[in-house]
């Protein structure tokens, strides 16, 4: 073992220092010949990482935002942080003040679910943008190459595991035709035996598109069509919906490229009932009921590797595939996207609420 | 390499079991609740009735050390079935909390088994020759008529909803008998006696466990009304912390001329212990038994355990016996995590299926499967099982479902099936009648 672990060690460092040793034989000798040489070194206002100020951020940081970033000296970064906490704050005590209001929920519902949790978001990002941004320093993060643009052929696998649902294992084809302006994506989820599908048709544009990935704003809307022979229901609905995405770089230099990211939708669905658990009503049969819904999702998007994307959200949608966690919560969802080629991306999706559902997907563009 | 290997597959396995730890639900404490183990020859079954913590101000005869074991109805026809595999008589005192004032208790001994030729007898004949057997039990053996126990003996305790005695079983000689609470412990048999009668000459029936079935029945008096004859009960909860808004509810249901109550729940502030004594004292202080189906804030954090101890069975069926040849029921949904389990759901196509005698059914259930509000989203977590819910209230039928959980009071139809919701702090008063119509009235 500990031979191994020997020559191991000493393979390991002899990786790591060789390219380090090449360099050194081509290196200038001093700063002034390095400046010679063409080397400008870090501009003032963008300070390296720091594993203090990092850990500031973290503990007295999470009470008053912007301490990380206030160690490292980029006061007016701390500033914009403190302004987001207690904006973030703001928004919270709003939401809950609307709530308050027990006999008027019904309809202040809505408001007062966008208020709380776009000021968690605000409260929980400015917090957690001061973390990042003091460890990691100026260095930007990588390009988004997450696609938004360019046709594309979907094929996955979900897995459910809930266990209110009997039906387990889905398979999820999708086409996606993107203008860049313009988007279209007809996809399917269907249980392998037929028993519990979904077919949904997307349709959506962009009418504000930054010059990168990090930036954008679109609208769309969803049809789609659930049908299930095992409880004997199918339903049609509707869904208007509004995204928006925005790099924080704008805000916060040394989070570039790094975006948050937020969709509202409001929806319609009608509800067809069997007569029998196994009947599936047909697609134009009468509607037995009809009801509405408000969905949510707040989260932020980032390339962790050159081109590997992530997107992590606090999901409030009563249509997804597994139920939230609580009655008052919602689910976390964990998009991972890795452009394995230029023409292939490896998919992965990961919902975590009360149960939980896992996506794998290869999508090939065309 | 290897080592690193062994180690991922440690994690993997450790995350494995961390996944799969057994969590404890309310639907594995009812199950747990539903019997206990006295000895090792000696048990005590439950239908219509769950174990429950004694009161403390219950007291036992000095000296005495036969076991006690307190239950809760929650049914208003129970059955406690003491199995003896022993021999020698032996004490149980049987406590019974949220009775009717006029509950009956009756008992009746049983070999749970039978003969050959009584087996081949039912086969045959059965409708000719009738042997005597029991309506519950037709493949058990009676060792003798059912027995009533005198009322004064049943309340010996002098509590206005409870009921208590002492049960003695006497597997020896095919003897039990219920006496009053305080009565004094037979003494112990001879072994020889036990040797003799518990001997394998004795025969298969004899081997057959001895069994004790005492009945509680209340059955439901219907009252005359315009629609002809119907039951009245009252569904209260969504007091939240405001325990003397729940106070001053259970004093107004106690001025009403209803014989049972049902909470719809929500009537704790956040799960704690404390807050859940508290509401479980209020309602202690009803005048006629209560059922109750849980809240997300009754729920949320609280012992599985400690709810069913306090409030019985979240999830339940209650036949409502009239004894005129129609039997309305109220099905319990514990919704309180904003939707149903898989065991319920599963459940679902029995616990709605049309009884005998017939009646209607009418489902109370905290969360609403769909908020009439929509874009509120307080109904069901996930709108496929509230779609999954609906549709199976819809072909069962259901008269009416009952809800709590949303503040405003109101009504609407959902698919056919009207569903009520109390409101905050609600007394709703439901009426049903023999033809199977249900009249809801809000109290305010």
């Amino acid at each position: 073992m500990s031979v191994r672990l020997t020559v191991g060690a000493t393979l390991a460092c002899w990786v790591i220092m060789a390219p380090a040793a090449a360099q050194t034989q081509a290196a200038p000798k001093t700063l002034d010949e390095a400046r010679a040489q063409g080397f400008e070194g870090r501009p003032a206002n963008e300070p390296a990482g720091s594993m203090l100020g990092g850990l500031l951020a973290i503990g007295p940081g999470f009470f008053v935002h912007g301490v990380g970033h206030y160690y490292t000296g980029d006061e007016a970064a701390a500033l914009k942080l403190l302004v987001g906490e207690l904006l973030g704050a703001g928004l919270v005590v709003a939401g809950a003040l609307v709530a308050a209001r027990p006999e008027e929920a019904g309809r202040t519902g809505p408001l007062s679910t966008s208020l709380v949790q776009s000021g968690v978001f605000l409260f929980l990002g400015s917090w957690l943008a001061d973390v990042v941004g003091t460890f990691k320093g100026a260095e930007p993060f990588d390009d988004d190459t997450a696609r938004r643009e360019g046709h594309t052929l979907g094929l996955g696998y979900r897995y459910v595991g809930d266990p209110r649902t009997a039906r387990r294992h889905r398979l999820v084809p999708s086409l996606t035709l993107d203008s860049g302006r313009v988007f279209a994506q007809p996809s399917a989820e269907i249980e392998p035996n037929f028993s519990e599908r979904r077919f949904a048709l997307d349709l959506g544009g962009r009418p504000w598109r930054g010059s990168s990935g990090h930036d954008q704003l679109a609208v769309g809307a969803r049809l789609r069509r659930d049908e299930s022979a095992t409880f004997g229901y199918a339903t049609r609905a509707a869904e208007g919906w509004l995204a928006w995405k925005l790099d924080l770089g704008h805000i916060i230099a040394r989070m570039r490229r790094f975006s948050i990211t937020q969709r509202y939708a409001v929806g319609v669905e009608q509800f067809q009932f069997g007569a029998s658990p196994s009947e599936v009503p047909a697609p134009f049969a009468e509607t037995d009921f009809s009801s509405s819904w408000f969905s949510l999702a707040s989260g932020f998007a980032f390339n962790v590797a050159r081109r590997t994307h992530l997107k992590l959200e606090f999901v409030q949608d009563p249509t997804v595939a597994i139920p939230a966690a609580s009655a008052q919560s919602g689910l976390l969802r964990g998009a991972f996207s890795h452009q394995y080629r230029d023409d292939l991306d490896i998919d992965v999706e990961v919902l975590a609420g009360d149960g939980f559902s896992v996506a794998l997907g290869l999508v090939y563009a065309l | 390499m290897r080592c690193d290997a062994l180690f991922a597959l440690f994690a993997l396995a450790a995350l494995a079991a961390g996944c799969n730890r057994a969590v404890p639900t309310r639907e594995a404490a009812i199950e747990a609740a539903r019997t206990v183990k006295l000895a090792a020859d000696l048990s005590v079954e439950l239908d219509g009735a769950l174990i429950t913590t004694c009161p403390d101000d219950l007291s036992t005869p000095a000296g005495d050390d036969a076991p006690v074991v307190c239950v809760r109805l929650t049914a208003f026809d129970a059955e406690l079935r003491i199995v003896d595999t022993g021999c020698a008589p032996r004490p149980v005192r049987v406590h019974v909390a949220n009775a009717s004032a006029d509950a009956k208790v009756a008992w009746r001994a049983f070999r749970a088994g039978e003969s050959t030729a009584r087996a081949a007898t039912r086969a045959c004949c059965e409708t000719l020759l009738q042997p005597d057997a029991d309506a519950r039990h037709p493949d058990w053996t009676p060792l003798g008529p059912e027995a009533a126990l005198d009322g004064l003996d049943a309340r010996s305790c002098g509590e206005p909803r409870g009921l208590c005695w002492t049960s003695t079983t006497r597997p020896g000689t095919d003897e039990a008998w219920l006496t009053p609470w305080r009565a004094a412990a037979p003494a112990e048999a001879s072994d020889a006696a036990c040797v003799s009668l518990s001997a394998p000459q004795a025969g298969a029936l004899r081997a057959a466990p001895f069994v004790l079935a005492q009945r509680v029945r209340a059955p439901l008096v219907p009252q005359a009304t315009p629609d002809g004859p119907a039951l009245d009960f009252a569904v209260v909860g969504n007091t939240g912390e405001d325990i003397a808004a729940l106070e001053g509810l259970v004093a107004r249901v106690n001025a009403e001329d209803v014989p049972f109550v049902v909470v719809s729940g929500d009537i704790a502030a956040n799960g704690s212990e404390e807050a859940l004594d508290r509401a479980r004292r209020a309602l202690d202080a009803l005048e006629v038994p209560f059922f109750m189906t849980l809240g997300e804030k009754d729920a949320d954090g609280a012992d599985p355990a400690g709810l069913v101890d306090r409030f019985g069975a979240s999830t339940d069926v209650l036949l409502l016996p009239t004894g005129q040849g129609w039997q309305p029921k109220v099905v319990l949904l514990d919704s309180a995590e904003g939707g149903l389990s898989a065991k319920t759901f599963a459940a679902l196509p029995d616990f709605l299926a049309p009884g005998t005698p017939p009646g209607a059914a009418i489902v109370v259930t905290h969360t609403p499967p769909f908020d009439p509000a929509g874009l509120r989203g307080a109904g069901f977590k996930r709108r496929g099982e509230g779609a999954r819910l609906l549709a199976a209230l819809s072909r069962a039928g259901v008269a009416a479902v009952i809800t709590g959980h949303l503040n405003e009071a109101g009504a609407d139809m959902q698919s056919g099936v009207e569903v009520v919701h109390g409101g905050a702090r609600h007394f709703v008063r439901i009426r049903v009648n023999e033809a199977g119509r249900v009249f809801v009235q809000r109290s305010d």
